[in-house]
């Protein structure tokens, strides 16, 4: 395609340490792409050697065919939005805006032009002049984006630039950003570490730990066929019931835990004798009578509830103090439990996954 | 008010105000009103001969416009036009040195640097200025050096600079007396720069000239006001420099103001002092004007 951006084995080393290790990835053109991952996971590295700030030790990144690498980062079709959005305090909304215009040398009333289109778009129309203090933590937001949108970029990187809002504004700007991006069709690449973020928002999501992507794909995906551990636990929240395989099938494998003998689906294709983890997501576990269901299991004693709204977390734990979590949905059917109360749920075998312990095991 | 009242007593409060006020008195406001006063009368000697009025005149301020004898005009104009250019090229000097020390370098080269910087200004003024002229005498140690090299050894102290027709060696001398007094502040205002705000030019594809010129510079310009500010008055106000360095042409207005003291013309001396004084706040006053900074913005 066109403008794809493609990663061809980048690796970045900073000294003895590899922050991104073998990248390879291709995002398309028009995508909205989110890398998602914990603090020093090596995301914001990526994104440094997109916009051009550091060079990779290894590999090359290309744009359109057009390698990247050795692009100063003022001469690269990229724009950056800063975590804290870089706004220039000293200069107006309008000169800010401008101020790649002014750059590239387009005269100041073609300038201005552009600038009030832009104002249109990010809905802030008549806020040329306005100086970047009197903004709001959301109007400095969209102004930062239409700065970054003045040259009309081929891809726009964005450093966790919601982080420091409200919860309610940050759901907002969610929302409008995805709207600009259909609107202008730009790669839109994000980074973050807030997985709601990165699943509400984008067409395929990365994640990574440790300079490595564990898996690439659709949000449904990633939260619904982790295809490693560290998916499995990283994204939302899930059960964790570590075990050995004592049997294989069908693409179903049996894990012998401190709870049982748990069955689940088995896409990595694990082996009798295998080290496993058994991942079940909270909201997937039902409330078993006792003695009805017939597999998957699990009897434990109830150590609290958490109300939260929509759902009621209850924490449980089974006699050698293993943790579980349901999560039930408050749909005024929930009965209260006492603290101490002996507890069955169970889970059907194709809402459970065995995923191989890869870099969890020790953890 | 009352807050501080509450924290220091009563008492407290009155010592603060009060040693405020003593130290306005009587180290800025009573020998002003004397140097005013000494400035706008002739000295007794030349009232005695007949040569001046004894009361108000400006008789003490006409050797500096006098375009017959004019050693003092000269004099003035040298200093004055010389702590210009010093003031100039300190400001280019330091530039590059404030904005590497803060936005470029890493914490250890940030040390090294400072105690480098620092180190020199723990001697006394007066030594250091003697170091230079002992480096820079005929058969100092830069010439040995130029000797050796092969070039005719170099006549610090008789070159005259074109146009501000200071020699070389106050030159050297000044520069590297007030280097730092330029660098501090500049330093200080950069480190406050959000160092995205650099990276969000270069990324918005800004050259590093204009990434100077519409982010650092615009940021950094209290700094800069103020440490041209403290160069330039340092300098024109420097006495002992020029009186290690000069040599037999370069004499420093400061010199000047001193040599009608020590013939015990106060009145002379203080005329002397008071136009220097009032160059000075001009250039202070058009500095602020040029840079469109305040006075607040200076002090912090």
């Amino acid at each position: 395609m066109g403008n794809d951006l493609v990663f061809n084995h980048v690796v970045k080393r900073f000294g003895d340490f590899t922050a991104v290790h073998d990248l390879n990835l291709t995002i398309q053109e028009g995508e909205f792409f989110s890398f998602l991952g914990p603090s020093g996971c090596g995301k914001t590295t990526i994104l440094r050697m997109v916009s051009g700030f550091i060079d990779p030790s290894e590999g090359s990144i290309s744009l359109g065919g057009q390698d990247l690498v050795g692009l100063g980062p003022n001469r690269r079709p990229t724009a950056l939005i800063f975590q804290n959005l870089a706004l220039f305090p000293l200069m107006s909304v309008a000169e800010n805006i401008g101020f790649a215009l002014e750059v590239r040398g387009v005269g100041k009333a073609a300038r201005l032009r552009k600038v009030e289109q832009l104002l249109d778009l990010i809905a802030l129309p008549g806020f040329a002049d306005r100086g970047i203090d009197e903004l709001s933590g959301g109007q400095k937001q969209r102004v930062a984006i239409a700065r970054a949108l003045a040259v009309e970029p081929k891809v726009l990187l964005l450093d966790e630039p919601l982080s420091a809002l409200d919860l309610k504004l940050r759901q907002h700007m969610r929302a409008e950003l995805r709207a600009i991006q259909k609107r202008t069709g730009i790669t839109f690449i994000y980074i973050t570490h807030d997985q709601g973020e990165a699943l509400a928002m984008s067409d395929r999501v990365a994640v990574m730990s440790q300079g490595h992507v564990e898996q690439v794909g659709v949000s449904s995906d990633i939260y619904n066929q982790p295809e490693t551990a560290f998916v499995a636990s990283f994204v939302g929240e899930n059960n964790l019931f570590a075990g050995r395989v004592v049997a294989a099938s069908d693409g179903v494998a049996q894990v012998e835990t401190s709870f049982g003998r748990l069955l689940g689906g088995n896409p990595r294709g694990l082996k009798q004798g295998d080290e496993a983890f058994v991942f079940v997501r909270p909201e997937r576990l039902r409330l078993a009578p006792s003695g009805e269901a017939d597999e998957n299991a699990l009897t434990s004693t109830v150590l609290g509830e958490v109300f939260e709204g929509i759902t009621v977390n209850i924490s449980l734990a089974n006699p050698k103090g293993r943790p579980i979590i349901v999560t039930m949905s408050n749909d005024g059917a929930v009965p209260s439990f006492a603290t101490g109360a002996l507890l069955s749920t169970y889970f059907g075998r194709d809402h459970a996954t065995v995923l191989p312990q890869g870099s969890l095991a020790r953890a | 008010m009352r807050e501080a009242v509450k924290r220091f007593g009563t008492l407290g409060v009155a010592f603060i105000f009060g040693s405020v006020a003593v130290w306005a008195l009587l180290l800025i406001l009573i020998p002003h009103l004397m140097l005013i006063d000494y400035a706008f009368h002739a000295n007794p000697g030349a009232v005695k001969k007949g040569l001046a009025e004894a009361g108000f005149t400006v008789y003490s301020f006409l050797p500096l416009v006098d375009t017959q004898d004019d050693l003092a005009l000269r004099t003035f104009i040298r200093t004055l036009l010389t702590s210009g250019v010093i003031t100039v090229l300190a400001l280019v000097i330091c530039y590059p040195l404030a904005y590497y020390l803060a936005k470029v370098a890493t914490n250890k080269w940030l040390s090294i640097l400072m105690l480098c910087l620092l180190i020199p200004y723990w001697v006394n003024e007066v030594l250091r200025a003697y170091a230079w002229r002992t480096l820079m005498a005929k058969h100092g140690l830069v010439n040995q050096a130029f000797v050796g090299l092969g070039f005719q050894p170099f006549e610090f102290f008789n070159y005259e600079l074109p146009i501000i027709d200071s020699n070389v060696a106050l030159f050297v001398g000044l520069i590297y007396s007030y280097v730092l007094f330029m660098i501090f502040p500049m330093f200080n205002a950069m480190e406050s720069l959000d160092k995205n705000q650099v990276e969000a030019a270069r990324d918005l594809g800004a050259s590093w000239v204009r990434v100077h010129r519409r982010i650092v510079i615009p940021h950094a310009k209290p700094g800069i006001a103020s440490g041209c500010i403290v160069t330039f008055m340092l300098t024109a106000g420097s006495y002992i420099v020029p009186v290690l360095l000069g040599g037999k042409s370069s004499f420093w207005f400061t010199q000047a103001i001193e040599s009608q003291f020590s013939v015990l013309n106060w009145n002379g001396g203080s005329a002397y002092s008071l136009v220097l004084e009032l160059v000075c706040l001009v250039f202070v006053m058009f500095m602020m004007r040029a840079f469109r900074v305040t006075l607040r913005d200076i002090t912090r």
